[in-house]
């Protein structure tokens, strides 16, 4: 009898057909949790990475006050060496943004319009060093980055993606530990057939092949369905969500390396599982004399 | 509790092993089979120390006994056929090459007829039947019997102690524990031990001194 996943039928039925197993439904729900929080994850960290990107570099220019300021403010930070592009946001565009507010009253009410304008830096300029520059020539000017008008939100999207990858250790530590107990129900379930066997001379690698074979294919069946009903949950609900990050981001939420990454995280899970079967397997029979 | 063991059996050579119940019968016999360590002491089977040897090495020595165990232990949900292939296929026969023998063994032991059953539908006898078969099917170096005709009628326990003499006579090793005294007569030549309080008497000093041969030792 060789030892290994494939034993050939004749050694196969040396276990019984065992039709209400829990091991595969344990799997396919840890894979259906991790692949969903394991795609949010990916989507919070694919976000932050691109806001940061989209942040990079560009500042926003507020000048109240005197419009004259705002003409000097302009062709200051024109001239500046630091900077690449000074591009005024238009009245109306003010407007626009006023009126989700204020109604069609943003339109004809005499409000005092700050002056503003996005600004892109060259890259590697200190921004910082223009903005005192500019504060110190115009007090009614302030040049602020976007990263620092971002640093709340980023910093709680990273929190956020740091719980993920804290939520994807304990998934897989749960998954290891129903694994065991499932290994060990498995062994309790067949033990008379096992004893008979180790009885009459089978090796703990026969014994192995047998149990772990059946753990490794409830292990592959129940990462299959919790990965198909996740990739449904991912198509309905995360894919369209990528709308909060118009305006910032053109990429897709879920790119093709981190749909490649969520593939493999059922094998991984079904590979985890069997290991931990093997390991659990091993440990119950050496206690066997 | 055994204690105070030292005996060498005989290779080829036919015993009994007898006693009240408790004696200790089923200990002795699972030390023999390697299913037991002794607490001190040595066992020394095939030419081996076995008491302290490492467990991977125990399989290959147990491939060399054949047990026919009290409670028969058969596997429920195998039919007898595949139950007494159980040795052969374990030792990676094929299926192609297990399935002459079994079917010689299950006639031989009146079961040819129910080589597709599974033990919950034969009867206590033909339990016993399957586990012998199952027991000697290997052709096992040493044989160890714990009450195998406890479940059958005297024909057939006559029946079944011929087969473990025909064993025998192939250089078969038997050790059989019985309370049936009238088995004895039906051997010839076979020795008896007897276990009391968990302590073998050898009156003739045969268990001691069993003619030259390195054989199975054990002393506790």
């Amino acid at each position: 009898m060789k030892a290994g996943l494939f034993p050939p039928p004749s050694l196969r039925r040396l276990l019984p057909d065992q039709r209400r197993r829990s091991a595969p439904w344990i799997v396919g729900l840890m894979t259906f949790v991790s692949l969903v929080v394991g795609a949010a994850g990916i989507s919070v960290i694919g976000a932050v990475r691109d806001l940061q990107g989209a942040a990079e570099g560009r500042w926003s220019l507020q000048v109240t006050g005197i419009p004259a300021d705002a003409a000097r403010t302009t062709a200051m930070l024109a001239a500046a060496p630091e900077v690449a592009e000074v591009k005024p946001v238009p009245e109306a565009e003010l407007r626009k943004t006023l009126r989700q507010w204020l109604g069609p009253a943003a339109d004809t009410l005499d409000l005092p319009l700050p002056a503003l304008a996005d600004v892109t830096m060259k890259s590697g300029a200190d921004g910082a060093a223009l903005a005192r520059r500019l504060q110190a020539a115009i007090p009614a000017a302030h040049l602020t980055s976007y990263s620092a008008e971002l640093r709340p939100l980023l910093a709680t999207l990273q929190g956020l993606a740091l719980v993920v990858v804290g939520l994807l250790v304990v998934l897989a530590a749960a998954l290891a530990g129903a694994v065991t107990l499932a290994a060990r129900a498995t062994l309790e379930a067949n033990r008379a057939t096992l004893d008979v066997l180790h009885g009459i001379g089978a090796t703990d690698a026969q014994l192995l092949g047998l149990v772990q074979r059946r753990l490794a294919i409830d292990a592959l069946v129940g990462s299959a369905v919790g990965a198909l009903a996740a990739a449904l949950v991912i198509a309905l609900a995360l894919i369209p969500a990528r709308g909060l990050l118009a305006g910032w981001s053109e990429r897709p939420l879920l790119g093709p390396s981190d749909l490649l990454l969520l593939i493999l995280l059922p094998f991984a899970q079904a590979a985890l599982a069997t290991l931990v079967a093997r390991w659990t397997l091993q440990r119950t029979l050496a206690a066997a004399l | 509790m055994l204690a105070g063991l030292d005996f060498r059996l005989a290779p080829g050579s036919f015993y009994f092993l007898t006693g009240p119940s408790g004696a200790g019968k089923t200990s002795l016999l699972k030390l023999l089979y390697l299913a037991q360590r002794p607490t001190r002491g040595r066992i020394r089977l095939f030419g081996t120390e076995l008491a302290e040897a490492p467990r991977e090495a125990l399989p290959a020595f147990r491939r060399r006994i054949g047990v026919v165990f009290q409670d028969f232990r058969l596997v429920r949900h195998l039919s007898a056929f595949d139950n007494v292939a159980l040795p052969l296929r374990i030792a990676g026969e094929s299926d192609k090459d297990v399935e002459a023998p079994v079917r010689e063994m299950l006639a031989w032991v009146g079961l040819a007829d129910r080589a597709s059953a599974r033990p919950p539908t034969l009867s206590g006898g033909e339990q016993q039947r399957v586990a012998i078969a199952r027991a000697v099917i290997a052709r096992p170096e040493l044989l160890v019997a714990d009450e195998p005709t406890g479940n059958v009628d005297a024909a057939m326990a006559n029946r079944l102690i011929s087969l473990f003499g025909a064993l025998n006579r192939l250089g078969t090793t038997v050790v059989v524990a019985t309370h049936d005294l009238s088995l004895i007569a039906s051997v010839p030549g076979a020795r008896l031990m007897r276990l009391e309080q968990g302590r073998l008497a050898d009156p003739t000093g045969e268990l001691r001194h069993p003619p030259a041969r390195p054989g199975l030792e054990a002393s506790a």
